[in-house]
């Protein structure tokens, strides 16, 4: 087993750790194998959750995932345009994160290639497609 | 056999609050379980960007009506970070002895409501009458029982007098008894075990690949506890143990958290009646600076998780929530299948799911215009519409 504090640092770029065991950064290359090493090589093994969040003209992903042992929480930023708006899913690394992506899907409308069919979360059946309630500029509607 | 779907919830006299599973039975026995969320949506993550952050405070508080505290703490810790302030001693553990409080409540209200599922429900009459005692500390505490709203930014908004931690004191032996009676009947009551044992079973690697947490990971031996792994108020200075187990079903989730009220009743000990001296609070700036943090915390249910970003507006840029039950459903799919129909409301029971954290991220259409109605024209716009439809209430009483 690799020296478990700093030698996952390899894998990442701009890192901040603003406090202990709060490290915060950027992945070199693709999230997604970023964290499959981060899973397989460095015991990040468990996923807290992912936040979806819109800034300017861009979504940001971060993925929250905590270390064994250590009590680490890395933060992993992905991001993505909004005008392509499209990533893989890390659902086969990590199961629970099917309801965090299904989550970012119904209210950003980010898209996650890879993401088992089933059930929408958490908005209705009937919601309006292309209709994202955690965007900046969306709006309540009056009641009907 | 030919095999049948039936719908459990969203509305189900054995579910406390809606979710939906869909069950295919083969017989008796579940095949296989699809679940689906989201009945209960608030809007919470979006209200509170059109909030500062004192009354995002006050509204995360409310994504959940038992574990309040939790909530409020994980987001609270969040800004105060952001905003550079190291809250005093006093406050945080003041802050330990209401969350420990919070998870004896929440875990004798889930052994009250495991065994009704069970039909054990003189046992859910003994530990709701004993919750009462924990309701009461917490009402002296706070001067609420729901939403105790004890954190500001900086501190804490209330101290504690040295009368009222006596009384918790002596309530703590009370219910240590009380706990010692319970933990009794768990290893020794026939009919509980009947229930309980070999149902809903979780091994340890499906446990891990899942991501569950709380004492539902616990209590399937993966020792993971925020308290210990990621320490944050006192938790680093207090002993207390991580109570797993390695049944794997729904006995060692009582189990877990039977002994996990007396842990919190240790921790208790060791906090109340040596507050440290000093400010319940430090003064916050009038503007919380640009940056995010994120925090986690043990809620009663499991591994809580929130993230805010401030831009330095008056109001958060983004908050996430992320409740433990959340984490847990990926479990319940895997739980049923294999066990008996008539098993499926106690093996939902036993995450303690809250649906209501779990969904509070979506926004209902409305908004728009309020108004104070009087109950009488609200009976008479009542009758109105149902003349419309052709009966007519008015003519009964």
């Amino acid at each position: 087993m690799p020296n478990k504090n700093s030698s996952f640092e390899s894998l990442l770029e701009e890192i901040i750790t603003k406090a202990p065991r709060r490290i915060w950064a950027r992945p070199k290359g693709a999230a997604y194998d970023c964290i499959k090493n981060l899973k397989e090589k460095y015991d990040f093994a468990h996923l807290c959750t992912i936040t979806g969040l819109e800034n300017g003209d861009n979504f940001e992903i971060l993925y929250h995932l905590a270390q064994e042992g250590t009590g680490n929480l890395l933060t992993l930023r992905d991001i993505l345009p909004v005008s392509a708006a499209k990533t893989k899913s890390i659902t086969d690394l990590f199961q629970s994160a099917v309801w965090y992506e299904r989550e970012m899907l119904d209210l950003l409308g980010i898209e996650f290639e890879g993401l088992p069919a089933g059930n929408r979360y958490p908005l209705p059946d009937d919601w309006p497609a292309g209709d994202h309630p955690l965007r900046k500029n969306w709006k309540p509607t009056e009641a009907r | 056999m030919p095999k049948i779907s039936v719908p459990l919830g969203p509305q189900h006299p054995a579910l406390k609050e809606p979710g939906n599973f869909t069950l295919l039975l083969e017989g008796e026995e579940i095949v296989d379980a699809v679940l689906r969320l989201g009945y209960n949506p608030r809007g919470i993550e979006k209200a509170a960007e059109s909030r500062n952050f004192i009354q995002a405070m006050y509204l995360i508080e409310r994504v959940c009506g038992i574990c309040s505290h939790a909530h409020a703490t994980c987001y609270v810790t969040n800004v105060e970070n952001i905003a550079g302030l190291e809250i005093p001693k006093r406050a945080q553990a003041i802050r330990v002895a209401v969350g420990e409080l919070e998870r004896i409540h929440s875990h004798l209200l889930w052994l009250g409501v495991a065994a009704h599922e069970i039909g054990f429900d003189t046992l859910f009459m003994y530990s709701w009458r004993d919750r009462e005692h924990v309701m009461d500390a917490l009402e002296t505490l706070s001067g609420n029982r729901v939403h105790y709203s004890m954190n500001a930014i900086g501190g804490v908004r209330r101290d504690i007098a040295p009368e009222d931690e006596k009384n918790i004191l002596q309530k703590l032996d009370l219910l240590e008894e009380r706990t010692n009676y319970y933990i009794k009947l768990a290893t020794a009551e026939p009919t509980l075990h009947a229930r309980t044992k070999g149902v809903g079973l979780l091994p340890k690697e499906e446990a891990v690949k899942r991501d569950a947490c709380g004492p539902l990971a616990r209590a399937s031996g993966v020792a993971r506890d925020v308290r210990r792994d990621d320490p944050y108020l006192l938790y680093r200075q207090l002993d207390f143990k991580v109570i797993t187990s390695d049944a794997c079903d729904v006995f060692g989730r009582l189990y877990v958290r039977v002994f996990e009220i007396l842990e919190s009743i240790k921790i208790l000990r060791q906090v109340l009646g040596h507050l440290p001296e000093g400010p319940i609070a430090v003064k916050a700036p009038p503007k919380i600076p640009a940056g995010e943090w994120v925090t986690r915390y043990e809620a009663p249910r499991g591994e809580d998780i929130h993230y805010v970003k401030a831009d330095g507006g008056p109001n958060p840029a983004r908050v996430k929530v992320r409740a433990p039950t959340l984490a847990n459903f990926e479990s319940v799919d895997y739980m049923l299948k294999g066990d008996q129909l008539a098993d499926a409301p106690l093996i939902i029971a036993a995450i303690d799911p809250c649906f209501s954290c779990t969904d509070r991220a979506t926004i209902v259409r409305g908004g728009g215009n309020s108004s104070i109605e009087m109950l009488k024209d609200l009976r008479l716009r009542a009758i109105e519409y149902y003349k419309k439809k052709g009966i007519d209430f008015g003519k009964i009483g």
